[in-house]
């Protein structure tokens, strides 16, 4: 093949590998054609380029572990996060849910839910009637005390009526 | 611009007025009843429902109405509203159409027994236990009662504490000798 038609094949992008290495040999001998001046430096440019190799070390891990695996390493890794604060939420929330649910007593009972809460509104009626019971009870016995009171004082003047009418006789 | 202005506060002054509820018994279980931490019992002839409860049936017995709201101040959980019940039990004897029978102040609690009478009999009966420690309690008792009937169905209440109290402390003196 001519150099000419290599040349146009290369650019094409159609040479193979070992068809570009023979364009970048060819160049840097110095023994080619005047005509193809022009593409000589970009060859060689290319020659050189092939010819750095860098001095810094690449860590081993990053060799060993392709960049594409890493990547989704990290997307697994959140979606762990992601579920694992989901179920937080989910806890707390329920957690909450059900100990307001026990510190919440509101219970309102009428004739229609009475036998579903016969328990709460039988042991509220029966301390209602026995508070009742208890202040009656004592406004009863206050009662019983001012009758007693009365009749002490009933007789106390009775008796200071007795008393003066025998101190009168004696005078 | 001045008349505007009385219009406006005398609009608003109606207003007021019209759409504020005004302090009877029936407006106080319905602001309560059904509230966080009141458990309140509303019973029209509770006699038919103690069925299983010989002695709480006999007390019942000639009752048609009985409504309980009770609300627990230890919790602390709806202390607004706690506060406010409170409050409206202190006031029980502004209540219109009833007689204060008894008012006692006894251990932090505040007692006030009212009444409805219609001749001889009463008609209504509340008992408001304002207790801000513990727990606050509206009675309200609807029917024929008399009140011979409950001061002695009191006294007997009040002995049979006594002898139980008494039961207990001979027993302890008893366990404190031995």
């Amino acid at each position: 093949m001519k150099i000419e038609e290599l040349i146009e094949k290369y650019f094409n992008g159609e040479t193979t590998l070992e068809e570009e290495n023979f364009l970048k040999h060819y160049f840097s001998t110095g023994d080619y054609e005047k005509k193809f001046e022009i593409y000589r430096s970009y060859f060689l440019f290319l020659q050189s380029e092939k010819a750095i190799v860098s001095n810094d070390s690449v860590p081993s891990q990053i060799l060993q572990k392709p960049l594409k695996r890493n990547r989704n390493f990290f997307k697994l890794e959140y979606k762990w996060y992601a579920l694992a604060a989901s179920l937080l939420i989910i806890l707390v929330t329920v957690y909450y849910y059900f100990s307001e649910r026990k510190q919440d007593t509101t219970i309102v009972i009428t004739n229609e839910n009475f036998y579903e809460n016969e328990e709460v509104g039988t042991e509220l009626t029966k301390e209602a009637f026995n508070k009742i019971a208890k202040y009656m009870g004592y406004a009863q016995a206050s009662i019983d005390e001012i009758k007693t009171l009365n009749e002490t004082i009933e007789l106390l003047q009775k008796y200071k009526l007795i008393n003066n009418q025998l101190h009168h006789k004696e005078i | 611009m001045k008349k505007l202005n009385i219009i406006i506060f005398v609009f608003v002054f109606a207003s007021i007025q019209l759409f504020s509820q005004p302090f009877s018994i029936e407006n106080v279980f319905d602001k309560y009843s059904g509230k966080k931490d009141f458990t309140s019992v509303n019973l029209t002839d509770p006699a038919s429902m103690f069925m299983a409860e010989n002695a709480l049936k006999m007390s019942v017995e000639g009752v048609k109405g009985l409504k309980i709201l009770k609300f627990d101040h230890k919790k602390g959980t709806n202390a607004k509203d706690g506060k406010e019940f409170l409050n409206d039990l202190q006031k029980m004897n502004k209540l219109e159409g009833y007689k204060e029978f008894l008012s006692v102040v006894e251990d932090g609690k505040n007692v006030k027994i009212m009444f409805k009478p219609v001749g001889n009999d009463i008609s209504e009966f509340i008992t408001a236990v304002a207790n801000e420690a513990d727990e606050s309690v509206l009675i309200w008792i609807n029917g024929s009662l008399n009140m011979n009937d409950l001061m002695n169905f009191g006294k007997t209440v009040i002995q049979q504490e006594k002898g139980s109290k008494s039961g207990k402390d001979n027993k302890k003196e008893k366990k404190d000798s031995e």
